[in-house]
């Protein structure tokens, strides 16, 4: 899975790098016993896909802060969607992260 | 023996001019907040029971004293499910739901009524209402009589049906005058004390849980505490609502202190990320044993004291302690212990309950002080919402895809680490769930990812997303002892078993 996409456009790879350190974060701050190919990029965080809940959401926020600088804050009323898949969630990263 | 009728007041320290919800960056006082009352009274038709799905103060609160003035019972469930909804609009008549009606809730209403306050309140024209005298306003929701049923609040049981814990207003009047005494003293805007200072609550759990209900909501009624109607859930969010609060004692030339009501995870997110809390005067936290470590920090970092309180939905609050002071937990006042034997420690009280033996095991010191041990094997309790094992497997074991099943609580307290601010682990639980399949044969064919998903989103229609097992495991059998009970080292030992395969 992990084999060298250097034809791949640069932002793509850091895309695909980025989503790979939140997979990572994902599963190191929850404990979770999954490798990163097991998470489907597109899959629900939340409910049947990896059953995650508000204790994850609020435990990934603080691994979020420490690792790429930046609060999360809910006043959008978009949580929902940023912490809809793993997708998202980076996403939304790449759009706020201070380091 | 008869005795005569005691009647309480809804808003005990309150005038007409107290500040009592500060919502949408200004202030609303109680006046205002009766007339809204009044204007809706007239909107909502006559009903028995009201579910109040608010998750905004300002509008929940509205709903509360609609309900207190229309004789209605507020229903509280401890889950909102597809399943529950069904389950309380057959048991509970003339059922009105109040939401915001794109509430996904409220994708099956079916006939019962959903009402959206907001929308009503849009509709509404100020201009064209009579302004009330003083009279008038103090008439619209007159004193309860302490004796009425005024809420219904639910455990999930552990047959499979939630249980119904009735709260009479003297039940939440009584808990609101106790841990205002014993925890805020010196914190109320009682009238006459009518100095330069704002006493303000502000809650991250929500106001449907009996803590979240006794504290934010009652305390606010009874003793005027101007209450913010957010319910924050990022650390980031509390800073936000805080300095919203500031920025409005500030223009009013006040200086403000903020009692935040939360949870022992809230407080670990907010020292992890090192927020700021401008104007915090008190931490309360309760759901889950707080570390004094963890205590010890906040008070620190915030210059602000860290109570808890410990309590149950069936009795309420009934006990506190400053955590890095003691280990120690003192009742309310009216509230007492008694041990019946070796195991069993029963709670008296004035409130309607009357008696109740702990769900916990602990250690009496004396009538008012214990210690609390642990607790006892059925309950689970995750993000303060709590629940049974036997409730869960009673709903894992009707998936009709298993023979058999069962969930397994993991208990994850971790070491505490002093170091720095690294000291915590993940302090809730996990609960992880193992599966027969009703024909084993299948165990080669199946793709286990998704029949995981299957079971997961069969268990949502009764359960909450909270207490979805984290992982589930494919077995051949369960251990079930000659009696068909499953001991937990059994279960321990499957468990082993299991993760060494992997």
């Amino acid at each position: 899975m992990n084999q060298s996409n250097t034809h791949i456009k640069q932002n793509v790879q850091n895309n695909v790098k980025l989503e790979n350190q939140t997979a990572q974060l994902i599963i190191d701050t929850l404990n979770l016993d999954i490798e990163i190919t097991d998470i489907n990029p597109e899959d629900h965080l939340f409910g049947e896909g990896l059953a995650l809940d508000s204790i994850d959401a609020l435990e990934l926020a603080m691994a979020i802060t420490q690792q790429f600088g930046f609060q999360l804050r809910s006043d959008d009323s978009n949580n929902r969607e940023i912490f809809r898949s793993l997708r998202t969630l980076t996403q939304y990263i790449a759009e706020n992260k201070t380091k | 023996m008869t005795t005569e009728p005691v009647f309480l007041p809804v808003f005990k320290d309150s005038s007409l001019d107290s500040p009592i919800v500060f919502f949408q960056g200004r202030v609303i006082c109680l006046a205002e907040l009766l007339q809204t009352v009044d204007y809706l009274a007239d909107k909502i038709p006559a009903h028995q029971h009201l579910l109040n799905l608010y998750e905004e103060r300002y509008y929940f609160l509205l709903g509360f004293l609609l309900a207190l003035k229309q004789q209605s019972i507020s229903l509280f469930p401890s889950t909102i499910t597809p399943h529950v909804l069904t389950q309380l609009r057959k048991n509970y008549a003339e059922l009105i739901v109040l939401s915001e009606i794109d509430s996904e809730h409220e994708q099956s209403s079916g006939s019962n009524q959903t009402i959206d306050l907001k929308e009503l309140l849009d509709k509404r024209n100020l201009s064209s209402e009579k302004k009330l005298s003083e009279q008038e306003l103090w008439s619209i929701i007159p004193d309860i009589e302490a004796q009425r049923n005024t809420v219904i609040i639910f455990t999930s049981g552990s047959t499979g049906q939630p249980k119904p814990y009735i709260k009479q207003w003297y039940d939440l009047t009584s808990a609101a005058e106790h841990l205002s005494h014993d925890l805020f003293s010196d914190s109320c805007n009682h009238i006459e004390n009518n100095n330069n200072t704002i006493s303000a609550l502000l809650a991250t759990i929500p106001s449907q849980h009996m803590y979240g209900l006794e504290t934010s909501i009652m305390l606010t009624l009874q003793k005027g505490f101007l209450l913010h109607s957010h319910k924050p859930f990022f650390p980031q969010d509390i800073t936000q609502c805080l300095e919203a609060l500031a920025q409005y004692a500030h223009k009013k030339n006040k200086t403000i202190e903020v009692n935040l009501i939360t949870t022992p995870l809230h407080l670990k997110a907010c020292i992890k990320t090192d927020v700021a809390l401008p104007g915090i005067k008190q931490f309360i936290s309760a759901t889950a044993p707080l570390q004094s470590e963890l205590a010890q920090l906040c008070e620190q970092r915030y210059t602000a004291r860290v109570m808890e309180i410990f309590g149950c939905t069936e009795v309420g609050s009934m006990a506190y302690r400053q955590t890095i002071k003691t280990e120690q937990w003192t009742v309310l006042e009216d509230i007492s212990l008694k041990a019946l034997n070796e195991h069993d420690i029963q709670i008296n009280t004035t409130r309607s309950i009357q008696t109740f033996l702990f769900n916990d095991i602990i250690e009496l010191l004396d009538e008012q002080n214990f210690i609390l041990k642990g607790r006892k094997e059925d309950l689970v309790n995750l993000a303060g919402k709590r629940t049974s094992l036997s409730y869960l497997n009673h709903h894992l074991q009707t998936c009709e895809e298993l023979r058999d099943a069962c969930f397994y609580q993991i208990s994850c307290f971790k070491e505490v680490k002093d170091q720095s601010n690294n000291f915590i682990g993940r302090k809730e639980d996990q609960l992880v769930a193992f599966v027969v399949l009703n024909n084993p044969n299948d165990m080669i064919h199946i793709n286990k990812q998704q029949m995981t998903k299957k079971i997961r989103i069969w268990l949502l229609q009764s359960i909450e997303n909270i207490f979805l097992p984290k992982k589930i495991y494919f077995v051949d059998s369960l251990p079930r002892n000659a009696t068909g009970k499953l001991p937990q080292a059994e279960l321990k030992k499957l468990l082993q078993q299991q993760d060494k395969k992997i």
